[in-house]
């Protein structure tokens, strides 16, 4: 309509008075076409072309609403929620930002002009309680590079994450970054490599989303220096003063909070768990691992996806210290499951587990998954009541200990070393316990040390001396 | 000095042990008021002594083999190796055990396992000679009542007895002895040291089941058994007596009550078990001596007669019955039983009352 109107209006001032004339009228004449163009628009009442969408979004996370409306303007809005009228939310989109549990409910808005108003349909938000999303790495492997996977655990309605990863320049150098799903579009800002930090973005294709749960994203790739461990890279996320921080988008462009941690991790180092015929148990090698910056006070390795052996008698790990609580899976259960102690790992550390599996039918090969997380330490002590007890023998063979001693039913030993004699005898803070105890049976029994996570660290000949201390079982 | 409780004996107790034998003890002259016949001498006692010796009859004392379980597959005389919660189809198993290192050679293992060897020294009965030994009773009177003519009197006695027991026996026994030995591979573990034996449900070190070899032998044997079983055998008796007046120095008791015998026992042997066949290695001499204990309960009864020569010394001859439950111990895979059940007794010796 403004096309209408002259581009300059004081320089009609300058034409003859019957041109001014012509041109007032003129003028009166296109304001009475405008006028009754505009009646004849108010005979529409407003409507909405498109619908507020709802959906989900996390504590502290951004989520927007929109609407498109068609009627004779100007056209007001304003934002419900649960029928109440939001304060300042008038706009045809709203945003709602750092959300909290009381923004979830139904929203609607009403859009008026001069001839009447309309209500959108209902759209409802609801405030997810799931984990967190968070932006992991996962195991780094030293091949002819060291890769760092880069793993998210999504909720869903990720379309695009960012990450910045710092690290030692000293160790790593040219990093490069590949998308684990060949259609992401991925970039790598190297920018400030000699500083040790690197920024990646892998943005899916229009209209698609990073699968809800875990999954690897892409691999960073870095050179890294002849002779140097890649454990000791010195890995961490960082949002301090970098190209891109660690977010995800969701496909609307919404920023979504993204926890960015490195985490400690495993490697497997037997390809199956394998019977070992001196503990009539199987036993499983993980080495663990982690790759980051300061040091994890205790990680828990938990243990999972074990099933019956061919006499119906389930599988357990023989050497766990507890259960613990894992969930929820796909179907939104949780499930306890058995877990061990990889004690504290400072940055850069990497020990053996020796996992044991008890499989009555000595047969049935135990298929775990491992999940690795960061736990405190749990608590363990010894019984007061406990008293030493004289062991038969202690012989070092194939990089274990074998100790023998009596047992009786009912009763629960616990096994404590430590580097000398002294020691011992002192409970001094160099004296460690065997974590777990072991059942008596009421007959000799044979106890390997094979190490961790029975104990800190490996057996060397030599280097241990033990006692065991009986107590009633509990 | 008589008990405290004397008179209310009379009131109470008297009456009702006179009902009861009101039936058959009264005759019908008992309706005419005669002067009762008392125990004349003992009419004021209230306590006795009562010592002699005694003989014993009928103690009997067996000596069996224990029962031996039916010989599975894998059980051996120095150990087993036994199927565990796995079952049969790994071939392996943690329930498995040895006695001596001697069983070890190089990656295996050896048992042995005897059977059939013939077992001298198998008694089903002991003996029922006489068996010597004493007794002494101390007794109270509760109380006295009339039945008829005759003036009864009753109360408790308690009171310790010795009796010692012995028997040996020396035999022969020959038989067939079948010899197994067996070997099984320990599939390179190191194994516990001796003793030790394994579990059921494990876990512990694994060994091959099924032996890698076995060979079967038989051979003629000879046993040879010499042993001797002792026991020191204390009763120990509770009771109510009875006394009726026969004459005026003669009377007849009854004593009934709870008993208890101790058996201090020791039972010592030597098997010696000679095989022919020099290819089954000789069969150790078996030397055992185990000593246990126990009281066994039961119940006695007695019937005496006693003379009172004086005012406080008589003399007494008795009878009595005995039952005790019997008393079973096992040593050295012999079961050994003394049987208290239904003995018999007698003996004489002095009464003391005051």
């Amino acid at each position: 309509m403004t096309s209408r109107y002259p581009r300059s209006f004081p320089s009609a001032f300058n034409q003859p008075a019957i041109a001014r004339l012509a041109g007032a009228v003129s003028r009166l004449a296109a304001l009475l076409i405008c006028l009754a163009a505009g009646v004849q628009a108010s005979a529409a009442d407003p409507a909405i072309i498109q619908q507020p969408v709802g959906g989900q979004a996390a504590l502290g996370e951004s989520f927007g609403f929109s609407v498109d409306a068609t009627g004779t303007p100007p056209l007001a809005y304003q934002w419900l929620l649960n029928g109440s009228a939001l304060s300042l939310a008038t706009n045809r989109s709203i945003t709602l930002v750092n959300l909290t549990n009381t923004d979830s409910g139904t929203y609607t808005v009403v859009v008026t002009n001069s001839v009447g108003s309309i209500t959108s349909a209902p759209a409802v938000l609801a405030i997810s309680t799931t984990a967190p999303r968070t932006t992991t790495t996962g195991t780094v492997t030293r091949g002819a590079q060291a890769t760092v996977p880069i793993l998210l655990s999504a909720n869903g309605r990720e379309n695009r994450l960012t990450f910045t990863l710092g690290f030692n320049p000293n160790v790593f150098g040219n990093p490069s970054f590949t998308a684990s799903v060949i259609n992401d579009a991925v970039a790598l800002d190297t920018s400030r490599v000699a500083e040790g930090l690197v920024s990646g973005d892998v943005t899916l294709p229009a209209g698609t989303m990073f699968a809800a749960g875990r999954s690897e994203v892409g691999r960073v790739h870095f050179d890294f220096v002849t002779g140097t461990d890649p454990l000791v890279g010195g890995l961490y996320f960082t949002n301090a003063s970098v190209t891109a921080t660690n977010i995800a988008f969701a496909t609307n462009g919404l920023p979504l909070i993204v926890n960015a941690v490195v985490s400690p991790q495993f490697e497997i180092l037997t390809l199956a768990p394998a019977l070992n015929r001196q503990s009539g148990l199987f036993e499983h090698v993980l080495n663990i691992a982690y790759p980051g910056t300061g040091t994890l006070e205790n990680v828990d390795l938990l243990i999972s996806g074990l099933t019956d052996d061919s006499r119906t008698n389930r599988i357990r790990v023989y050497n766990s210290i507890g259960l613990k609580t894992i969930g929820p899976d796909a179907e939104g259960f949780y499930e306890n499951v058995p877990f061990v102690s990889g004690g504290p790992l400072a940055a850069g550390a990497s020990r053996n587990l020796t996992i044991e599996y008890y499989v009555t039918d000595h047969t049935t090969v135990p298929g775990p998954t491992y999940n690795l997380v960061v736990e405190g330490r749990t608590g363990f002590s010894i019984s007061p009541s406990a008293s030493p007890l004289n062991i038969t023998t202690n012989r070092f063979v194939n990089g274990t200990f074998i100790l023998q001693f009596p047992t009786r039913v009912k009763y629960r030993y616990n096994i404590q070393y430590a580097p000398t004699l002294d020691d011992l005898l002192n409970n001094s803070t160099n004296a460690r316990v065997v974590n777990p105890a072991v059942n008596g049976t009421g007959y000799s029994l044979q106890w390997i040390d094979n190490g961790p996570p029975k104990t800190e660290t490996p057996p060397v000949a030599g280097s241990r001396f033990y006692r065991v201390l009986e107590a009633p079982a509990q | 000095m008589k008990p405290r409780i004397f008179s209310k004996s009379e009131s109470l107790i008297a009456p009702a042990t006179l009902a009861l034998l009101a039936a058959g003890a009264l005759p019908a002259t008992a309706q005419v008021k005669l002067p009762p016949l008392k125990f004349e001498e003992a009419e004021k006692q209230g306590y006795f002594i009562r010592l002699g010796p005694r003989v014993q009859f009928n103690v009997e004392a067996s000596i069996a083999m224990v029962p031996q379980t039916q010989q599975t597959p894998g059980s051996y005389d120095n150990g087993s190796v036994l199927a565990d919660s796995g079952g049969l189809a790994s071939g392996l198993t943690w329930n498995w055990g040895y006695q001596d290192a001697s069983q070890l050679s190089g990656d295996f293992i050896n048992y042995e396992r005897y059977s059939n060897v013939p077992h001298a020294g198998v008694l089903t009965s002991g003996s029922d000679d006489p068996l010597l030994g004493g007794e002494v009773l101390f007794g109270v009177e509760f109380g006295r009542f009339n039945v008829g003519t005759k003036e009864f009197t009753w109360g408790a006695e308690i009171g310790y007895g010795f009796t010692p027991f012995k028997l040996s026996n020396s035999s022969t026994a020959s038989g067939t002895v079948n010899y197994l030995a067996a070997s099984h591979s320990l599939g390179g573990i190191l194994p516990p040291v001796a003793p030790y034996q394994g579990t059921y449900d494990g876990p512990g070190p694994l060994i091959n089941l099924a032996p890698t070899t076995s060979t079967a032998t038989s051979s003629t044997a000879t046993s040879t058994f010499d042993g001797t079983l002792k026991s020191d055998l204390h009763v120990m008796k509770i009771g109510f007596w009875f006394e009726a007046p026969l004459t005026k120095k003669l009377s007849a008791s009854l004593s009934l009550g709870y008993c208890s015998v101790l058996a201090e026992t020791r039972f010592e042997f030597t098997e010696v078990t000679s095989i022919t066949n020099p290819g089954i290695p000789a069969l150790s001499p078996t030397q055992a001596a185990a000593s246990a204990s126990g009281w066994q309960g039961g119940f006695y009864g007695q019937l005496r007669g006693t003379w009172q020569f004086s005012k406080h010394w008589g003399a007494y001859v008795a009878g009595d019955y005995q039952y005790n439950n019997e008393f079973r111990f096992t040593e050295a895979g012999r079961d050994v039983t003394l049987d208290f059940q239904s003995t018999y007794g007698a003996g004489l010796g002095l009464i003391f009352s005051w």
